[in-house]
């Protein structure tokens, strides 16, 4: 495996670089509020985006000197904060973005495969079951990427863009759910007995 | 409504008959937007065919708002087919010597709508599916995306309570294919019909609310997709 060279402990993973790009897009300057829902449109269901990550990430790139951060006093209001990245900042994420993708998956990441292997007596018999529970996960996880595609628009991602990415995640689904049907055909067919 | 109830429908007899669809029972809910799929074979456009009452049922019944398509006379058929079942297909079928929104006013010259509401009612569906613009060009002069959108406006010109659609997006690429199903979404929420789409694309079947998944004639799984209520986030930002 290889190490993954961009995840320190605490320093928030890829969350840290999407930050710092959804901060450089802005060169007048981001407020942080406008930041939740963007990082929000980028996760989904299954990748919760947890507030208090966020603001620690924020936080962590203020200190190394990656984002700066303006507050911008209000009467009526809560004070803004206006966060702008720095040199330091835009170069880890030149760096980061001509790395090699770390996260590396292999039959072993994957937990279905893995209870497909190790599926004895009566885990085998409940096989069926799994692959319909893992059936309706997938075209929910599809559905759930149509949506999210329909708010990254909304938060102003660039639709080219993120069709692009979208169709990544739902080519990846497409084919999980082709193996799904493959091993379902297999089974019934008495090819595991 | 779609209500489907004990549907059995064998072709052929004797020991080479064959079981395309299988005691088969479900009910679409008026407005609503489902999908079929399953592996070739499965009998997924068989149903198709039998709601649109192009063949009919060997045992079962299978009723649309309430009306018995197989107890009904030939006659009666037709003019439900016509005028509450919409049915679109991969190839478009549309006459290549008339005009886009010729193609669309056919339903309603076959059914004798007064001439002078004709113009009206094909302005507003293909409005619906923004294609006003290309009302005067022949099905030549489109592309398979556009042409498959007049093929959904004629459908829908008779204002059908169901909407039949068998692999409407086979023979468009993705992006196209995606816009349609985009715009067959849009239609079912603007105007309530009841989309039925039959898909061997988990994507495309995605856009509807619900899955049914077919295998060997019966039914074999049912995915619900409607949207879980969104758990308050504002809780979890403070």
């Amino acid at each position: 495996m290889q190490p993954k060279r961009h995840r320190a402990p605490g320093d928030g993973g890829n969350l840290r670089f999407a930050v710092l790009a959804l901060v450089r897009d802005r060169p007048e300057g981001k407020h942080g509020y406008r930041l939740k829902p963007e990082c929000e449109a980028l996760t989904d269901e299954f990748w919760q985006l947890n507030y208090g990550r966020l603001y620690r990430v924020l936080d962590v790139l203020e200190r190394s000197g990656e984002l700066t951060v303006v507050e911008e006093i209000q009467t009526q209001r809560p004070n803004r904060k206006i966060y702008r990245i720095t040199e330091r900042g835009q170069r880890s994420l030149d760096d980061w973005l001509l790395q090699p993708v770390s996260d590396q998956s292999g039959p072993l990441r994957d937990e279905l495969a893995l209870k497909i292997l190790f599926a004895k007596g009566e885990a085998r018999a409940r096989l069926y079951k799994t692959i319909q529970e893992q059936r309706s996960i997938y075209f929910k996880r599809l559905s759930q990427i149509g949506r999210r595609q329909k708010r990254l628009k909304e938060a102003g991602l660039d639709g080219r863009i993120t069709d692009l990415v979208m169709e990544g995640a739902e080519q990846r689904v497409r084919t999980d759910l082709e193996w799904l049907d493959h091993v379902e055909r297999r089974i019934l067919h008495g090819a595991l007995d | 409504m779609i209500e489907l109830s004990q549907v059995t429908k064998t072709f052929g007899e004797g020991e080479t008959a064959v079981r395309a669809v299988d005691d088969l029972s479900f009910r679409v809910p008026r407005g609503a937007f489902w999908a079929i799929m399953g592996p070739s074979g499965s009998g997924k456009s068989t149903v198709l065919h039998l709601i649109a009452g192009l063949t009919p049922p060997t045992s079962g019944s299978i009723l649309i708002d309430g009306f018995d398509m197989a107890r009904a006379t030939e006659a009666e058929a037709a003019a439900l087919r016509r005028r509450r079942v919409g049915y679109i297909l991969q190839t478009f079928n549309l006459l290549p010597f008339l005009t886009a929104e010729e193609n669309v006013a056919m339903p309603l010259v076959l059914d004798g709508v007064r001439d002078g509401e004709i113009p009206g009612r094909v302005g507003e569906v293909l409005e619906l599916v923004r294609m006003s613009h290309r009302a005067k060009h022949k099905p030549t002069e489109l592309s398979g995306g556009e042409q498959q959108l007049i093929a959904i406006a004629r459908s829908l010109v008779v204002k059908p309570s169901v909407l039949l659609a068998d692999e409407p997006t086979g023979s468009l690429d993705r992006s196209r294919g995606r816009d349609f199903m985009g715009l067959l979404r849009e239609v079912n929420d603007v105007t309530g019909v009841t989309v039925l789409l039959v898909t061997h694309d988990p994507v495309f079947a995605t856009y509807g609310d619900k899955v049914l998944r077919m295998v060997d004639g019966k039914l074999d799984q049912e995915v619900e997709l409607t949207e879980p209520p969104v758990p308050s986030r504002a809780a979890a930002s403070s």
